[in-house]
């Protein structure tokens, strides 16, 4: 038996590729161009978008390397991503989660399309970088995240 | 055993025999109190209510209320810990937050409509839920999809099952802290997604089923795609066997999970739980076992009931898994059921007549009013559509879902522990809020 801290240490997960994503993402010139902290909220997603950013946490993409980090905590966040359209019941947190994060930050919307449901509620803060319609991969959610730290290059 | 899953209405239930769903005459008030309340609060799932063992009072108890937004939990959702400081007294879940109104939102759509809106109900649970959906129409419809269809949904189902039984043992090693083995969990866990896309063209298997079929895409699958799909998941059952037995040499990850939130048969059954948490308490209930196309399927099972056997099983199945798919992609390459030309998918055959109705035909059922009950074992436990339609419309939909049992399970089974079981306890059911609210 291998020793388990040791075990498949020589396997190289790693992906190098490009991630791209057509989404429009407002720029934030000066800002977070280093690293981008992440805080993620579920506002009412069927839960196929926690998935897919469980799935950003994967060896391949290893987001370190590239400076983006999700934090536990909005206190520590650079920018909010608000999966799925909030509902009733979850937009009277996600609106005192937006006043504890500290400024400047941004914020991510991604709404999905297809989701059924009658207790969805509009949401349209002021901050947001961009709304994307749809159900992005996690090849493409790393894209639009590589995008935010793009528009912070001077 | 029988297990009451639905109070559809009328006095009727749903209820489970092992491997048999039916639509049951027996009254809702011989339902047991617990479980009454627990699908009292399921009708209520809108409103802010608790699934759970009541609140608790004493010397400095208080309610820790835990969520919506956390960052260790992935779901919108709130526990509400009755606590003296270190030891859980009692546990309430609040699923309100992702109640999201799915099944009344369906009254009046056309079933295709609704078929896709059924996989909304949990993205995770996508593939089982449509599958569950399609078959109670199909039930409804007297439609019977073709042999390859099933195979194809056979497929479908068990590559769910793989990437979020994946997601569940690398959220158990994270709490752990066990470093290494999330990691490698977790490549294996995109791994699957990635497969799902090779089969399906999406990495959640979405727009899969069809009410009498499955997708043209899915149902032209040539067999360059089946056979990489086979090596693929091959690869993937070699990599996780290795990974799987390493880990379980480390004592430190093993004494995390033995003896947590235990729950014996006996509370199981109780509290309608299915699925692997139910079979890890030594049940071996599984809708698999009446699937005609796996023929000889023996249920995997655990007698301890506890985080440890819910992931041990969880992980035997897994390869299980991985077995059945290779099977079936077998059978699909040998050509066994026919020419997939022949079928668009869609139940319908290319020269517009219904794929295999049984008797009268399907269009002449379509007009009238019909109900249907339809079910599949998804990765947490059993998923049940029951619905009523009238012209190709839902005139009523009822979904089971077995997080909801699960929920109510966890709480009762996490009584007395302290916080830092709480992870390992929760995740070792792999519940979601979306599925339990709907």
């Amino acid at each position: 038996m291998r020793w388990w801290p040791l075990f498949g240490i020589s396997r190289r997960l790693t992906e190098k590729r490009d991630y791209e994503s057509a989404a429009e993402v407002r720029p934030l010139p000066g800002l977070f161009r280093r690293s981008l902290f992440i805080y993620a909220v579920d506002a009412g997603n069927s839960n196929a978008l926690n998935i897919e950013v469980a799935a950003l946490r994967a060896p391949q993409y290893n987001i370190h390397r590239l400076g983006i980090f999700f934090t536990d905590t909005p206190r520590h966040a650079d920018l909010l991503l608000v999966l799925g359209q909030p509902t009733s019941g979850t937009i009277g947190a996600l609106m005192e989660t937006l006043s504890q994060i500290p400024q400047p930050f941004g914020i991510i919307h991604i709404r999905e399309p297809l989701a059924a449901g009658n207790r969805f509620v509009d949401f349209d803060p002021p901050q947001l970088l961009a709304r994307i319609e749809g159900r992005p991969e996690a090849p493409e959610l790393l894209g639009i995240l590589l995008k935010v730290r793009k528009g912070g290059a001077r | 055993m029988n297990l009451v899953i639905g109070v559809i209405g009328g006095g009727r239930v749903l209820v489970q025999e092992r491997e048999k769903l039916r639509v049951g005459e027996r009254g809702e008030e011989e339902l047991a109190p617990e479980l009454r309340r627990l699908f009292e609060a399921r009708d209520r799932a809108g409103e802010p209510g608790r699934i759970g063992n009541g609140s608790s009072s004493g010397e400095g108890v208080f309610d820790f209320r835990y969520g919506p937004f956390t960052g260790g939990y992935p779901e919108a959702g709130i526990f509400h810990l009755h606590t003296y400081g270190e030891k859980i007294l009692s546990v309430e879940v609040d699923i309100s937050c992702k109640h999201r109104g799915i099944e009344a939102s369906m009254a009046g759509l056309e079933l295709s409509d609704c078929a896709r809106a059924s996989e909304t109900v949990a993205g995770n649970f996508g593939f089982a839920h449509s599958l569950a959906f399609c078959r109670a129409a199909e039930a409804a419809l007297a439609l019977e999809p073709g042999r390859r269809a099933e195979r194809l949904r056979l497929v479908g189902l068990e590559l769910e099952r793989i990437y979020n039984h994946l997601l569940v043992k690398a959220r158990l090693a994270q709490a752990a802290a066990q470093k290494v083995l999330a990691a490698h969990v977790e490549a294996l866990f995109e791994e699957a997604l990635r497969i799902n896309k090779l089969f399906s063209g999406s990495r959640l298997l979405s727009g899969s089923n069809r009410v009498g079929g499955v997708s043209a895409e899915l149902m032209g699958v040539d067999d360059g795609r089946l056979r990489d799909l086979a090596a693929r998941v091959e690869t993937l059952a070699r990599h996780f066997g290795s990974i799987y037995t390493t880990s379980l040499s480390s004592r430190n990850y093993m004494d995390r999970l033995h003896g947590i939130a235990v729950a014996g048969a006996q509370l199981a059954v109780a509290r309608g739980l299915t699925g692997p948490s139910l079979r890890a308490a030594g049940v071996d209930a599984d809708l698999r076992i009446a699937e005609p196309l796996l023929a000889g399927f023996v249920p995997i099972t655990k007698d301890e009931g506890d985080s440890m056997a819910r992931m041990e099983v969880r992980a035997e199945e897994i390869l299980a898994s991985c077995e059945i798919v290779r099977g079936q992609v077998e059978a699909l390459l040998g050509g066994a059921d026919g020419d997939a030309a022949d079928l668009r998918g869609d139940g319908v055959r290319a020269d517009g007549g219904a794929a295999e109705s049984r008797g009268a035909g399907a269009r002449a059922t379509a007009a009238s009013k019909a109900e249907g009950l339809g079910a599949a074992e998804s990765a947490t436990g059993t998923v049940a559509w029951w619905i009523e339609t009238s012209g190709g419309r839902v005139v009523r939909a009822y979904a089971s879902t077995p997080s909801l049992f699960g929920f109510q399970v966890f709480a009762d089974a996490l009584r007395g522990h302290i916080f830092t079981d709480f992870p390992f306890a929760l995740d070792s059911f792999g519940l979601s809020f979306a599925d339990a609210a709907r």
